[in-house]
């Protein structure tokens, strides 16, 4: 290592290579860090400008190690001077390393990083869906839910267009037959942005009520809802009031085959998830339930605390346990469920060795069962 | 203060143009920035010293991507203050 370059040298330096004396130099360079230290103790911060600024930090009081007695002795909370580089510094002083660029780990996603990630989980829905569901539809749970609703939001809308059209015919007396046309297409547009709109209302419903399903159905299902729209707003432009009635209950018929076939898949409690790559605990919590700090109830149900909880298996199929509220808004008994959990999680991080981490999720542990009382 | 009056303040006390002054500020801040960048770093007496330090490559879960990302090796400079900064800002010592 290069050895750091002392006050004289650098005093020596600077006056050599400028145009000054060496006592100027060294007024120069302490004037300058008196003025940091000036306003460090007026404002509490302070810059030099294209280099770095300073700020005064409180740390908080914590125990630590003295490294030659091996004791543990309290450091008191206390104030300290930060240092942040500007980015122009930061930059030169990293030249070197500058081409380095951080990378995903795992599968190779170089282009479509983001599209690729919410695709994942939404392929294995798909494989699991079949399982619990001998009908075999694909994106089935979320249109159950929404299809009534779409149903009602349909009719209106289609009633509103129909009048639309309507009055807009009754113009035609007055205007000429190309500006009608014209009118006619602007309000057809006008209101299936309206339908757009409401359409996205509902699939946000819709997520929330399914949101402790699985992030990646949200996906799928949003390509089915939008696709009704347009068999709406299709005839709507062919301006047959006719064509569009005989559409219209078409697209009933259809919902209501789909909530028959559908209506068994809401009984199942657990569902089950296998592990691929990079599936971490908390990343597999996170896809199943959407949130990750529910991995110890998967953890409890499926390992034995002699398992390493930082330890990846591949390939393995994971019961999934159910939970009452959802996953941002638990129930008492889910709290308890997780108390538990996280406390068995604790167990195995220590007996893997992992005291630290142990500890932490004792915390937690202790944190959830308080919640579940309340 | 900005660096304007940083810089006037600076050619009261050296007796000089600001002009001047601004090119000797110049010239430092770039000097002090080599000294990071190729050398190990400088330091400051009664104020604390700057060090330059190879920071490895490390892992990180990643909340956007929803996966371990690596992130790569970077050269950081560090900044360790004095014992007598300490003192100035922590009227009670042990």
């Amino acid at each position: 290592m290069i050895d750091k370059v002392t006050f004289a040298e650098l005093i020596k330096s600077f006056a050599d290579t400028h145009d000054i004396t060496q006592q100027k130099a060294e007024k120069l360079i302490r004037g300058l860090f008196n003025i940091v230290l000036d306003d460090l103790k007026k404002e509490g911060k302070a810059s030099i400008t294209n280099f770095g600024s300073f700020s005064l930090k409180r740390v908080a009081e914590r125990t630590g190690i003295n490294p030659q007695t091996k004791e543990e002795i309290i450091i008191p909370a206390h104030n300290k001077v930060s240092f942040k580089p500007y980015k122009a510094l930061e930059n030169s002083v990293n030249a070197e390393y500058s081409d380095l660029e951080s990378k995903l780990l795992g599968e190779a996603q170089t282009t479509e990083k983001p599209k690729a990630e919410i695709e994942v989980p939404e392929e294995k829905l798909e494989e699991k869906v079949p399982e619990v569901n001998e009908a075999g539809k694909e994106e089935d749970p979320f249109e159950a839910v929404i299809n009534p609703e779409l149903k009602e939001e349909d009719e209106e809308e289609s009633k509103e267009l129909e009048n639309k059209i309507i009055s807009e015919e009754e113009e035609i007396e007055i205007v000429s037959s190309e500006d009608s046309i014209k009118k006619e297409k602007s309000s057809n547009s006008a209101v299936s942005w309206v339908l757009m709109v409401l359409l996205f209302m509902i699939a946000g419903t819709g997520i929330w009520y399914f949101f402790f399903r699985d992030a990646g159905n949200v996906n799928s299902n949003k390509k089915i809802v939008f696709n009704t729209p347009s068999e709406v707003v299709k005839p709507a432009e062919q301006k047959t009031e006719k064509a569009q009635q005989e559409i219209e209950p078409a697209v009933q018929t259809e919902v209501k085959v789909r909530i028959k076939e559908v209506e068994p898949l809401k009984e199942p409690t657990t569902s089950t998830y296998t592990i691929d790559r990079n599936d971490w605990f908390w990343v597999t919590a996170e896809k199943v339930y959407g949130r990750s700090a529910l991995w110890p109830l998967i953890f409890e149900a499926n390992f034995t605390v002699d398992t390493n909880p930082d330890v990846i298996n591949i390939g393995k199929i994971l019961v999934v346990p159910s939970i009452e509220g959802s996953a941002m808004n638990l129930a008492k008994s889910d709290y308890a469920k997780l108390a538990k959990a996280t406390l068995y999680a604790s167990e195995a991080y220590n007996k893997a060795g992992n005291t630290a981490r142990a500890a932490e999720y004792l915390r937690f542990a202790k944190k959830y069962e308080r919640q579940s009382k309340n | 203060m900005n660096k304007t009056e940083t810089i006037k303040a600076l050619s009261e006390q050296l007796d000089l143009t600001q002009t001047q002054t601004e090119e000797f500020y110049n010239a430092l801040v770039s000097q002090l920035t080599r000294y990071l960048s190729k050398e190990g770093g400088f330091s400051i007496p009664d104020f604390g010293s700057f060090s330059s330090e190879v920071r490895d490559e490390y892992r990180s879960y990643n909340p956007h991507y929803k996966q371990m990302m690596l992130l790569p090796k970077k050269k950081v400079v560090r900044f360790s203050q004095s014992t007598s900064l300490k003192g100035q800002f922590n009227e009670a010592k042990l």
